[in-house]
C-alpha cells in the first residue's frame, strides 16, 4: 500500500496542510524540533497504531491552536484504495467511508513498520525491544494478537497479586496457559517469517546471521504442556520472588553469527545494520503473508550508519519498491534516489 | 462561589451517577430547580420508597421488591436449566435480549486478585445448594469475556465440579475484554445457542484455539 494524500490539522505542531505523495522514497530534512517525527507520528495513527511509544492522546492535541480540533485523513492506494479519517479526541476515532473501524481492523488494511532511534539498540538493548519487533509483525498478522497479548499482560498481573496474597494459583494458570501456547504459537510463526525475510536483505549483513525465539518456558514442543510443565517448575522461584518466571513475557530474540551472540561479536556499526535489516524482514514477512506492500517510517535511521552502511540501505529500500518516509537532522544522502522535503516550525514543503 | 451550597452539592451526587460527568451532573440539577415542585417530590418519595422495598431475591439475588423476584415465580420459564452471572446488571441485559428463558443465579460479584475482589463463601455454598437441590438438568455459567469472568468462571466451575451436573459456558463471539452488559442482543443470542460443554483445562488439557 502507500499513502497517495494526507491533511492535517491541530495535530501537534503541524502546520494545517494538505500535501500529496509519491511512491517510493521520501526524506523529511530540517532541524531539530522542526516536526519531522510528528510526521511520522500522523502515519503511525492513520495506518491504525496510535501516539507513539504509547504516549497520552491528549499531548497529540496542538498546544497552541486548540479549539479547532484535531483531525487527521489519508487517502491510501495500492493493492487496495482507501480513505482513513482520524478524530483525536479523549480517543482516537478512526472511520472508513463513515464507519468507525477498530485499530485492530485498519492495522492490516494498510501495514506500516517504524522504526525509531531506540530500536537501533535492538541488539544490546532489553528483550522488552526485541519482543517488541516480534509483537508489532504479529499484530499486522494475526488480527486479535493485540487484543489476547493485552488480556495476557492482565491474567500475568492476576497471577502476580494471587502470588503475593498467597492464593491458590490453579485458576490463573488455567487462564493464562491457553493466552501463552497461542502467542507461543504467533511468535514462532513471525520469527520463521522474519528469517526468510533475512535471505532477502543480503548486502546489509555478512550471511550466516541465525535468528531463534528463546520461549520463557523450557523447551518443550507441545505449546501448551511446556507452559504447564514450565509452570509447575518455577513455582518455588515464583513463590520467592513474587514474579511469574514463565510466559511469553519472558521470551527474546537470539540473535547468533557464527554460534556466538552478535551482541558481542558485532561492532556497533554492525549491530545497527541488523536491526534495521531485521525491520526490513519483518517488511517481507508482511508483503508476503499479506499480499501488500508495507509502509515504511523511519526516524533517523540513516544518522547511525556509515557511508557505506547508507548506500545500502538505499539500495535495498529502493529494490523492494515500498514507500518509505525517512527523516534526518542533516542532509548526509546528497544522492538520496527519491523526494525530498524541508520540514520547518511544523511546516513541510518540497524542494 | 456563584452557586449555592446546596446546588453544589446536588451536583455532586448527581456526578457519582456512572456516566454521568461534571457537565451533565449539573444540567440534572438545573433540570429539576427548573420543574414545578411535584416533580422533585415525587422523585424524592420514588428514590426513597424503591430503597426502602427494593432488596436481593433470596432464590437468585435478583433486585425485587417481592421475594421470590418475578422470574424465580415465573410459572412459563424453564426449570431446568439455570444462568449464572457476575451482576444483575448482566441479567438485565440477557432479559431485556430476550433470548433466555431459564432461570437465573446472580454471583454479586467477580474474581479479580489485583483488585481484592473475589466471590464471597456463602454466595458459592448457596449456589451449590441451589443448583444441586432445584433439578437442574443443566448450569450455563455465564461470565463476562475477559480474564476477570474467566476466573470468576473457574471458581463457579470447581465449587459444581463434583455435582455431575452438565455444565456449560457462552461460546464467545463476543469479543475479548467485553462484557455481557455491553453486548447487543445478536451477540448475545448467539453466544447462548452456540454455548459449549465444559472441559476443565489442566496441563493434558483442553486447547482454547
Ligand atoms: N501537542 C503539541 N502541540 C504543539 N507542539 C508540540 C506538541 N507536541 C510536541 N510539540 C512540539 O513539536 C516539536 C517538533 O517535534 P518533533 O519531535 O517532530 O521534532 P523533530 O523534527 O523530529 O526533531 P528532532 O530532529 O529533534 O528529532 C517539538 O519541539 C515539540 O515541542
Ligand atoms: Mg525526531
Ligand atoms: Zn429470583
Amino acid at each position: 500500500m502507500k499513502i497517495s494524500s494526507t491533511q492535517w490539522e491541530g495535530f501537534r505542531n503541524l502546520k494545517p496542510r494538505r500535501l500529496e505523495w509519491a511512491e517510493g522514497l521520501h526524506l523529511l530534512l530540517g532541524p531539530n524540533g522542526s516536526g519531522k517525527t510528528n510526521i511520522l507520528e500522523a502515519f503511525h495513527v492513520l495506518t491504525g497504531w496510535g501516539s507513539l511509544r504509547g504516549e497520552r492522546t491528549a499531548d497529540l492535541r496542538s498546544w497552541t491552536d486548540p479549539g479547532r480540533g484535531t483531525f487527521l485523513s489519508a487517502s491510501f492506494d495500492g493493492e487496495d484504495s482507501l480513505e482513513v479519517k482520524v478524530g483525536i479526541g479523549a480517543r482516537i476515532v478512526a472511520k472508513k467511508g463513515g464507519s468507525s473501524l477498530r485499530s485492530s481492523q485498519l492495522r492490516p488494511l494498510v501495514p506500516s513498520l517504524i522504526f525509531l532511534p531506540n530500536d537501533l539498540s535492538l541488539v544490546e538493548g532489553s528483550p522488552a525491544t526485541r519482543r517488541r519487533l516480534i509483537d508489532r509483525l504479529c499484530a499486522l498478522l494475526f488480527p486479535v494478537y493485540a487484543l489476547r497479548l493485552h488480556e495476557y499482560g492482565r491474567a500475568l498481573r492476576q497471577r502476580n497479586a494471587s502470588v503475593r496474597m498467597g492464593r491458590n494459583l490453579a485458576a490463573t494458570a488455567r487462564v493464562m496457559a491457553p493466552l501463552a501456547a497461542w502467542i507461543w504459537a504467533c511468535r514462532l510463526t513471525a520469527v520463521d517469517l522474519i528469517r526468510n525475510g533475512l535471505e532477502e536483505g543480503e548486502g546489509l549483513l555478512p550471511p550466516g546471521v541465525m535468528l531463534e525465539l528463546k520461549r520463557g518456558g523450557r523447551g518443550l514442543e507441545d505449546l501448551h504442556l511446556d507452559f504447564w510443565e514450565s509452570l509447575e517448575a518455577g513455582q518455588k522461584q515464583e513463590r520467592a520472588t513474587g514474579v511469574c518466571p514463565v510466559g511469553p513475557h519472558r521470551d527474546d530474540l537470539v540473535i547468533r553469527f557464527q554460534e556466538r551472540d552478535v551482541a558481542r561479536c558485532f561492532s556497533r556499526g554492525y549491530r545497527r545494520r541488523v536491526a534495521i535489516a531485521l525491520l526490513l524482514s519483518s517488511g517481507w514477512a508482511v508483503e508476503r503473508k499479506m499480499r501488500r506492500k508495507p509502509i515504511l517510517l523511519l526516524d533517523e535511521v540513516m544518522a547511525e550508519l556509515d557511508h557505506e552502511g547508507r548506500e545500502q540501505l538505499i539500495a535495498v529500500l529502493l529494490r523492494t519498491g515500498w514507500q518509505v518516509f525517512a527523516t534526518t537532522a542533516e542532509d548526509c544522502t546528497p544522492d538520496w534516489p527519491g523526494r525530498v522535503w524541508s520540514v520547518e516550525g511544523g511546516r513541510v514543503d518540497e524542494g | 462561589m456563584s452557586i449555592s451550597e446546596p446546588v453544589e452539592k446536588l451536583m455532586k451526587l448527581f456526578s457519582r451517577f456512572p456516566g454521568v460527568g461534571d457537565k451533565t451532573a449539573r444540567r440534572f440539577a438545573l433540570f429539576l430547580l427548573q420543574q414545578p415542585g411535584e416533580f422533585s417530590d415525587e422523585l424524592a418519595s420514588t428514590i426513597s420508597l424503591v430503597r426502602e422495598n427494593t432488596f436481593p431475591c433470596s432464590i437468585c439475588g435478583n433486585l425485587t421488591t417481592e421475594d421470590p423476584c418475578p422470574v424465580c415465580s415465573d410459572p412459563f420459564r424453564d426449570r431446568g436449566i439455570l444462568c449464572v452471572l457476575e451482576n444483575v446488571e448482566d441479567m438485565i441485559s440477557i432479559e431485556q435480549a430476550g433470548v433466555f428463558s431459564g432461570l437465573y443465579f446472580i454471583l454479586g460479584g467477580r474474581v479479580s486478585p489485583m483488585d481484592g475482589e473475589d466471590l464471597a463463601p456463602e454466595r458459592i455454598a448457596k449456589l451449590r445448594e441451589y443448583a444441586t437441590g432445584g433439578g437442574f438438568r443443566e448450569i450455563i455459567i455465564a461470565t463476562n469475556p475477559s480474564v476477570e469472568g474467566d476466573l470468576t468462571f473457574y471458581a463457579v466451575l470447581d465449587s459444581l465440579k463434583t455435582t455431575g451436573l452438565r455444565i456449560t459456558r457462552l461460546a464467545f463471539g463476543l469479543p475479548l475484554g467485553g462484557t455481557i452488559g455491553y453486548a447487543d442482543r445478536v451477540t448475545l443470542h448467539a453466544s447462548i445457542e452456540s454455548r459449549v460443554d465444559v472441559r476443565v483445562p489442566d496441563r493434558n488439557g483442553e486447547r482454547k484455539e
